[in-house]
């Protein structure tokens, strides 16, 4: 069992990451207009998260340095602020939408208006931070969250036509009505979701947090190669379910109950409490990762004293930060601003801060000073000096295809 | 004087022959106090500044980032304090017959 | 990148690579500042100097709101800037420690008074989080809280 809580920060990282609000609506989408031929990018974009996590992860373990920190050491002062600039942005509304999203959640179970959960789900995610620890935290959020396990027994509880996903996975297939340019803003979407920076800030932190050593290598590579591949097979899950259910009837995806339709058809009430307790978690998970990634790459930009394993008086801009970052999601979300429209632009623009962050990690994974004897082998280098023209690929193309296909309409 | 009026400056020999990329100092780490003595200053012919190294150590992965790097600081050198001949506001005089020493960390 | 160190009793510093930008720890390993300039002993400018004129050293560090200045040009007046003495360092490694603990510095003002009067009086906010003690595994590098 001790094991398997050794992999909780992982798991709770990819969850935040890639089954997040946002996340969970976008795979829906795609699995009811595309079936499962955007599946091809999700998997592109585990693999990519793995091999720079599982850097990053042996940064912090043997250097104990934190990725942000490592931005402004090795980049410079303007590489770094510019990162930092486009990371807050992001990870504030992405914090904004996971908090709105775990009040959308909790109003599925008990039918009050969302606007009355979005204060206590904004005060609960603080709660957390001020006081539970950092290993049961992710522990909790991470475990609870693997409910979404749901969605892949509902999977197979449908009888997908195996010859019809397969067609669909190697070809692309649409309604008809989609454009080429949708296509691909959506699989840019997908690849972005997978590998969101705050993903690495939050998991090489989180390293820390933990205290990893060299000792603790072994575990930072299960808890990659666990973590993010298990995340990714609950994204194609529910891309897999919408495209069973939802797709042949032509049914849109616009709302977090529509996403429980196949669930529902499926397995019947268990199965679809299983899953909403499931999104809770992981979109409170997600609240949680996205806060503190806001608070570590900002106090780490600026050499202040962080991490939740220090008593609040003593990391205390950091958790005033934090304060307010949820002060000011509340704000915005008591405008009345759709949380989920929110968090799919800004997976986008996540897409645009990718090489900025992916650099630095493969620069100093290379560094002896750093890393002494462990650094990247030369089969590492290569594959990931590949996915370094793939980062730069999408990251140009992003905002021209945001712009071009309105978000996707 | 502050690092940062000495880094990015234009360094003359009498010609122009770079800009002021890093300073090296020496530590002494068995004087009492720890002196950092300035050393001398590593001069880049075609670049202002320079922070990841590549082009003085022998660290070569990942290699486009370390070949860029070299490319762009190519014919960088190392002038030693005696060299210097004249510190200005964004300018530094070498004396006459100045040595190019090499730029790469020992 | 290397930072070998050549005859015994001294080693090599590049300014832009090991000392600039680098993350500055106290004695208890709490991060207390970012090196975002150095101070050097004073040189005379504008007239050539004698031969034989010793090398400035570095006295102290600097850190401050040089952070717009480094990005877009120009200097901060003297007054604005936190000096860490440079005989208070006792490390430089991948980060630069000192000798003393952070709250006897200047450096930790804002840190200080965001603590005494916001975190500090929320309740809890003193608490600490690992109240047992780490095991004797290897020494992380987190440092104590």
């Amino acid at each position: 069992m001790k094991k398997v809580f050794g992999l909780a920060l992982g798991i709770l990282t990819a969850i935040g990451g890639f089954l997040d609000i946002g996340d969970l609506v976008t795979n829906a989408v795609v699995g009811s207009r595309f079936g499962l031929s955007l599946g091809w990018a999700v998997v592109v974009g585990v693999i990519g998260i793995c091999i720079f996590a599982q850097m990053s992860g042996r940064v912090a373990a043997v250097s104990g340095r934190a990725t942000f920190e490592l931005i402004r050491e090795r980049l410079g002062p303007r590489v770094a602020i510019l990162n930092l600039g486009a990371s807050f942005l992001i990870n504030l509304m992405t914090l904004t939408a996971e908090v709105g999203g775990v009040a959308l959640a909790v109003q599925l179970i008990t039918s009050v208006s969302y606007l009355l959960w979005v204060p206590l789900a904004a005060v609960a995610v603080w709660l957390v931070i001020w006081r539970v620890k950092f290993t049961i935290m992710e522990n909790v959020a991470g475990l609870v969250g693997l409910c979404l396990i749901g969605f892949l027994v509902a999977f197979f509880l449908l009888n997908p036509d195996w010859g019809e996903l397969g067609r669909q996975a190697v070809q692309r297939v649409s309604t008809g009505t989609e454009k080429v340019s949708t296509y691909w803003f959506y699989a840019v979407a997908l690849f972005g979701a997978a590998m969101t920076p705050y993903e690495v800030f939050f998991f090489s932190s989180g390293a820390v947090e933990e205290g990893w050593t060299v000792k603790d290598l072994a575990q930072s590579r299960a808890n990659v190669i666990v973590g993010f591949p298990l995340g990714g097979v609950l994204s194609l899950a529910i891309a897999g379910c919408a495209a069973v259910v939802l797709l042949p009837q032509l049914i849109a995806v616009t709302a977090l109950s529509q996403v429980m339709l196949p669930v529902a058809q499926a397995g019947g009430k268990i199965l679809l409490g299983l899953i909403i307790l499931g999104v809770v978690a992981a979109t409170f998970g997600a609240a949680l990762e996205t806060t503190l990634s806001a608070g570590y790459t900002i106090a780490q930009f600026f050499g202040w004293s962080w991490g939740k394993f220090r008593p609040p008086a003593r990391a205390a801009r950091f958790h005033l930060l934090m304060i307010i970052c949820l002060i000011v999601a509340i704000a915005t979300l008591l405008t009345g601003v759709d949380p989920i429209t929110v968090t799919e632009i800004s997976v986008v623009f996540s897409a645009v801060a990718l090489p900025l962050t992916y650099l630095p990690i493969l620069i100093v994974a290379n560094d002896p000073e750093y890393l002494g004897e462990h650094v990247n082998g030369r089969l590492l280098n290569g594959v990931a000096l590949f996915y370094m023209v793939i980062i730069l690929v999408a990251s140009i193309a992003a905002i021209p295809l945001l712009i071009i296909t309105g978000a996707g309409q | 004087m502050i690092i940062t009026d000495l880094l990015g400056a234009r360094v003359f020999g009498p010609d122009f022959v770079g800009f002021v990329t890093d300073a090296r100092f020496r530590l002494y780490t068995s004087s009492t106090g720890r002196p950092a003595r300035l050393y001398g200053i590593v001069v880049s012919p075609h670049a202002r500044s320079s922070s990841l190294g590549y082009e003085r150590s022998d660290v070569r992965s990942p290699w486009p980032i370390a070949a860029l790097v070299r490319s762009r600081h190519r014919g960088s050198f190392l002038v030693r304090w005696e060299d210097i001949e004249r510190v200005d506001v964004r300018r530094v005089n070498l004396r006459p017959g100045f040595t190019r020493v090499s730029s790469q960390l020992p | 990148m290397t930072n070998a160190p050549t005859d015994h009793g001294s080693r090599w510093l590049d300014a832009q690579l090991h000392l600039l930008d680098r993350q500055v720890l106290d004695a208890a390993g709490v991060p207390v500042a970012v090196v975002d300039d150095l101070e050097l002993s004073d040189v005379l400018t504008g007239e050539d100097l004698p031969v034989g004129t010793p090398p400035p050293v570095i006295t102290a560090l600097l850190s401050g709101p040089v952070l717009g200045t480094r990005i877009f040009g120009g200097r901060p007046p003297q007054s604005r800037l936190h000096r860490t003495p440079w005989a208070l360092v006792s490390e430089v490694g991948v980060v630069i420690s000192l000798a003393i603990r952070g709250e006897t510095t200047d450096l930790t003002w804002t840190e200080r008074w965001v603590r005494d009067h916001i975190i500090g009086r929320l309740p809890g906010g003193r608490h600490d989080p690992e109240r047992k003690k780490r095991g004797d595994s290897a020494t992380s590098k987190r440092g104590d809280s």
